[in-house]
């Protein structure tokens, strides 16, 4: 599961950082300390106001490489529901793992509950949340594509930074509200790079202790639902692994039925 | 039923058109030879004719169809292609033809969102209760354990059956009919003679396939975000067989015969599961209330009744390590172990093996990611007091993505007449190729 926890977590943290465009500076964390001013949910406001979408699938790409050796190769179908908070994630590629699905499901009140289904056991299993398993778990608490308030703190640093291309950024830093959050996100701080004309996350950065991992979207889906990450890139700054995720056939705002996002549904066919 | 699922697998393509239905599967070469030799101070090594009888070693071609024929409609078949080159030897008669069978593992057709109601008609697989291994309500799925191995689809069997499914909210009812009973798979080899007695062994008495013996069951769960509670009642037949034994002794003589026959027995279960998660652990529970054919006690061909319970927990150490621990109890009631002793005696059984009132089971397995490709399982489920176990472990190497290697050992342990006891000469190591396309 090591490999494929970390293609989980890019897939799921994929969303923000795809929100952010095809450059590749800064490549640090800004380290600017956060600043009084707006709440947090006035500074977040912008940035989910940007993210119009309710729904939308795609089928993903995903290539994970290290040293330029390719690891691994997935392929699953992505189902995205917004208004639900929920995500559910359909393996394809490679044939071992086709039939496995993986369900995600967030609330208000920040109780999520993970399930997965694996077709060799024929069983749907609870996934523990705050496990060591760290990179399923911070991906799926920030993936579903849009930052959570229920969850986090967030603060507007006031720094300023220019990505390649020439976007101008605002930084804005998150912090777990709580500890209960930070458990189950499983990171103590993350750095959103918004590009002020777009109002969407550039880059973000995780850290624990240190960073850990840099996400950056290389190009965006642009649809009536606001942008989507189509091209992403992901360095996990410890295993040095690079893992590229490509969106295709992405439909938005297709009113994907609810009943799709259940224990119940990711069993069947 | 077979043939409906052959012919469904032959037919369903042409239903499309231009639009195929996903073709996958595997090629999957086996060996289950008995090689216990090579560490038989461990194992069990037994008579060559024996091993013969339980050997396997040939390959399997599965091929999966499946797709979603329109919305709602959906339809998933298995069919495997096995040669067992052991098989094909077992007899002097049995020629090298004998090895090949083709048969449906898995076929059935999804319905869904018919008024709220999920349908599932055919032969699928139905685990009930939480844990994988020993839960007290695994009713359903029997087991095959002529077939050990390392991946459960081998060692479970699919069953035929009508699921129905409907849901209200955080509410699941599950409704399921089984039209035919299918036992548990387990071989039984008995001697030739008890004492001065000569043993006749027959085959098993099934119930028929008449209505009045049709599976019956039902589940209602509650689920909340990260907790589940259900009830369960199950009518249908114990999977385990029960041994009827007559014995003839001739007038006057010190000889007779001793005559087995396996028989299975009705069984009606009320059970009640549960689970929760909290942090990195998931905690399991269940419990079974075990109605037997046997209500006062005194049948000695007959369980009793019993209540059963499990509590256990999978709890992901970190992201390569993750272990489960298990412990369960039945007790049997209305149970008087020396008077059934003491009636089995009488029968002409030198010394017979009678069941504890109380019975105790632990289970644990560890998994563990040794690298990326490397994973290492393994499994122990102990039965006590009359101490029998059965031990799975094994590698799992992919040094390509579609392409899986495992080498591992089965170890069945106990004292005869013992679930596992009785398979002690099924312990072996194997090995195992497997590439999916």
């Amino acid at each position: 599961m090591r490999r494929l926890n970390a293609c989980l977590t890019l897939l799921l943290l994929a969303p923000i950082a795809a929100l952010s465009a095809p450059t590749s500076a800064p490549t640090s964390a800004p380290t600017s300390a956060p600043t009084s001013g707006p709440s947090s949910a006035d500074v977040i406001a912008p940035v989910l106001a940007a993210l119009a979408w309710r729904d939308f699938s795609a089928t993903i790409s995903m290539r994970v490489s290290r040293d330029g050796n390719k690891l691994k190769q997935i392929q699953l179908k992505m189902l995205d529901d917004e208004e639900g908070q929920a995500m559910r994630l359909d393996f394809e590629r490679p044939t071992k793992l086709r039939g496995m699905k993986f369900l995600a499901l967030a609330r208000r009140d920040g109780i999520d509950s993970w399930a997965i289904y694996l077709r060799m056991l024929r069983r749907v299993m609870n996934v523990p949340l705050d496990g060591s398993n760290v990179m399923v778990r911070d991906m799926v608490n920030l993936g579903f594509f849009k930052p959570r308030p229920e969850l986090l703190e967030f603060s507007d640093t006031g720094e300023r930074v220019t990505l390649e291309g020439g976007q101008g950024c605002r930084v804005i830093a998150a912090q777990p509200k709580n500890e209960a959050a930070r458990r189950q996100l499983g990171f103590e701080r993350l750095t959103l790079c918004v590009d002020e004309a777009h109002r969407v996350a550039r880059r973000t950065f995780f850290e624990a202790q240190r960073p850990i991992r840099q996400q950056t979207t290389l190009s965006f889906h642009e649809g009536p639902g606001g942008p989507l990450p189509k091209q992403i890139r992901a360095v996990d700054l410890d295993s040095g692994e690079i893992t590229e995720v490509f969106l295709s056939a992405i439909q938005v705002n297709t009113k994907l039925p609810r009943r799709l996002f259940s224990r119940r549904a990711i069993s069947r066919k | 039923m077979s043939r409906l699922i052959l012919a469904s697998l032959l037919w369903a393509p042409l239903a499309y058109g231009e639009i195929g239905p996903n073709l996958t599967g595997y090629l999957n070469v086996y060996d289950y030879l008995d090689h216990s030799g090579l560490i038989a101070p461990l194992l069990d090594h037994h008579e060559a004719a024996d091993a013969l009888v339980q050997d396997r070693g040939g390959f399997r071609l599965q091929l999966r169809l499946d797709d979603e024929i329109s919305e709602g409609i959906a339809f998933d078949v298995s069919l495997n292609f096995e040669y067992d080159a052991v098989v094909a030897q077992r007899q002097p008669t049995d020629r090298p033809q004998d090895g090949f069978r083709v048969y449906p593992k898995e076929g059935f057709i999804d319905l869904v969102g018919l008024g709220g109601f999920d349908v599932r008609a055919g032969r699928q697989y139905l685990f009930w209760g939480r844990f994988e291994w020993g839960g007290v309500l695994d009713l359903l799925a029997p087991w095959d354990f002529n077939t050990m191995g390392a991946e459960k689809e081998n060692f479970r069997l699919a069953v035929d059956a009508l699921n129905v499914r409907y849901t209200l909210d955080q509410l699941n009812l599950t409704a399921l009919v089984l039209p035919y009973f299918q036992p548990t798979r387990m071989a039984l080899k008995l001697p030739e003679k008890i004492g001065p007695l000569d043993v006749i062994q027959n085959d098993a008495l099934l119930p028929s396939g008449a209505v009045q013996h049709m599976e019956t069951a039902l589940r209602l769960q509650l689920e909340g975000a990260r907790s589940l509670l259900g009830l369960i009642w199950y009518r249908g037949y114990d999977r385990i067989f029960s041994m009827n034994t007559q014995t003839l002794i001739e007038p006057g003589q010190f000889t007779g015969t001793m005559i087995f026959t396996p028989e299975y027995h009705p069984l009606e279960v009320f059970g009640l599961e549960g689970e929760w998660v909290s942090g990195p652990v998931v905690f399991k529970m269940e419990a079974g209330l075990n109605l037997t054919d046997d209500p006062q006690g005194d049948d000695l061909t007959v369980s009793n009744h019993n209540i059963a319970w499990m509590l256990g927990a999978d709890w992901e150490i970190n992201g390569d390590l993750s272990l489960n621990l298990q412990y369960g109890q039945t007790h049997l009631l209305d149970y008087d172990r020396q008077a059934e002793y003491e009636a089995r005696a009488a029968l002409g059984e030198p010394d017979p093996y009678v069941e504890r009132t109380v019975q105790s089971r632990i289970i644990t397995r560890i998994r563990y990611m040794l690298t990326d490709q490397l994973k290492l399982q393994i499994m122990a489920l102990v039965n006590a007091p009359d101490t029998n176990l059965l031990g799975l472990s094994f590698f799992s190497w992919s040094p390509l993505p579609d392409i899986q290697i495992y080498l591992g050992s089965i170890l069945f342990r106990g004292i005869e007449d013992t679930t596992f006891g009785r398979l002690e000469g099924q312990s072996r190591l194997f090995s195992e190729l497997k590439v999916l396309f």
